[in-house]
């Protein structure tokens, strides 16, 4: 009898220990989508949010809108301040990208203050021998302007110089702001994007207009007609052409948007991906930080981040010299 | 299966988009190493041609990414 006893509690132990290993993997699996979907706010992690927004690592604006000073009926004052910043528990998408454009607003005008303040900062005591920051100033704004120079030509160059560094200096940034911990990069928003295009659109024409005349800024347009063949093609071209011009804004700033978003999402899928390893470990249950294995990723988007601000200028660049008469020598 | 159809198409077009984009990218990159090979002292503005070429080439591959991304 006491051998059945035994048997039957140990069948009962293996029975406890089985469900117990059951309930083991049962919370490793809940623990491994947990840590999948990184609820908790991780400190190196990443975020998913409820809808269909794609995945980007922590910023400063995530953590405001899921503090403790996000609620109405407790702190009133920081809810008002905090509401026009927050996108996350805003049940209207609509109404969310209004909030997320905010948000990149204020992104940039912190980037636009903090290029101000280095330019003053380092030109403040020009001298004959520079010292080290205006020194490394000088080097980009001269490598800089020695790259646009070569392609706009010596004697019409010097006068889009300005325009065409600000929008470097200020895409570069921009695309910077990503890299810092808590922050967010504005070019990954496509409203940032569409209007630095429409703007070298505009500049574009504009320059063409001024510098070529209404009359030949039209015959530019048909394609240069010039004997009878030309000019009956010229619907065609102006046609063509129409098209060409429009659809420049149009690449320029999808191709800064979905090359800077799509590093973003790159850079959180791999930080889940981390957090995911971690909660595989048997202890585990919401970890916090996970192995970076976006690292990697770090450095591609520097490289890419300056490329990207580097090719938007260079083509607003080749635009404008396009506009200009070719009749000079390089 | 309630999938809508671009769920199916987006990765599609976008798996399409990245065959030419390597294609295109093979060549010039391989036409760029090519040339610093024949010419060295001449490997710096090579290096910075190939960067342009290439991000304007990688521009159509995310083209259809964004395509993807948004239309899901």
């Amino acid at each position: 009898m006491t051998g059945t006893v035994e048997h039957s509690i140990d069948s009962g132990l293996e029975h406890v220990q089985q469900s117990a290993h059951d309930g083991v993997e049962a919370a490793r699996e809940v623990s491994h989508d947990v840590g999948q979907a990184a609820e908790g706010a991780a400190h190196e992690g990443a975020k998913v949010h409820h809808g269909e927004h794609p995945p980007e690592l922590t910023n400063f604006f995530m953590l405001l809108s899921t503090s403790r000073l996000n609620d109405e009926q407790a702190h009133p004052v920081a809810y008002k301040l905090i509401k026009p910043f927050d996108n996350l528990n805003e049940p209207d998408p609509m109404k969310s990208v209004v909030h997320t454009a905010n948000q990149n607003v204020l992104v940039s005008m912190m980037s636009v203050v903090l290029v101000i303040v280095v330019a003053r900062v380092a030109m403040s005591k020009m001298a004959l021998i520079p010292s080290r920051a205006q020194s490394a100033c000088e080097l980009v704004i001269e490598g800089l302007r020695d790259f646009f120079i070569s392609i706009l030509g010596e004697k019409h160059g010097p006068r889009y110089i300005p325009f065409l560094l600000a929008l470097f200096i200020f895409i570069w940034t921009n695309n910077m702001m990503g890299m810092v911990p808590i922050m967010k990069s504005p070019s990954a928003f496509f409203a940032n994007n569409i209007v630095l295009g429409i703007m070298v659109f505009l500049y574009v024409q504009y320059t063409g207009i001024r510098y070529l005349g209404p009359k030949h800024y039209v015959l530019h347009l048909l394609g240069n007609p010039n004997d009878a063949v030309t000019w009956a093609l010229s619907p065609l071209m102006l046609f063509l052409e129409l098209i060409g011009e429009l659809i420049k804004p149009l690449s320029l700033s999808l191709r800064l948007f979905g090359n800077i978003m799509g590093e973003d999402i790159l850079l959180g899928v791999f930080a889940i991906m981390g957090l995911g390893i971690v909660a595989l470990l048997p202890m585990v249950d919401n970890p916090w930080i996970g192995l970076p294995l976006h690292l990697p990723f770090m450095f591609l988007s520097l490289l890419l981040g300056t490329i990207q601000a580097m090719i938007f200028s260079l083509l607003a660049c080749v635009y404008i010299s396009l506009m200009l008469p070719h009749d000079e020598a390089h | 299966m309630d999938m809508n159809l671009i769920q199916i198409g987006g990765p599609i077009g976008l798996g399409l988009a990245a065959l030419g984009a390597g294609l295109g990218l093979g060549r010039a990159v391989g036409s760029a190493v090519e040339a610093a090979g024949r010419q060295p002292e001449a490997s710096g503005k090579i290096q910075v041609m190939m960067i342009i070429g290439c991000a304007f080439i990688e521009a159509l591959a995310i083209y259809a990414f964004i395509v993807a991304l948004l239309l899901k």
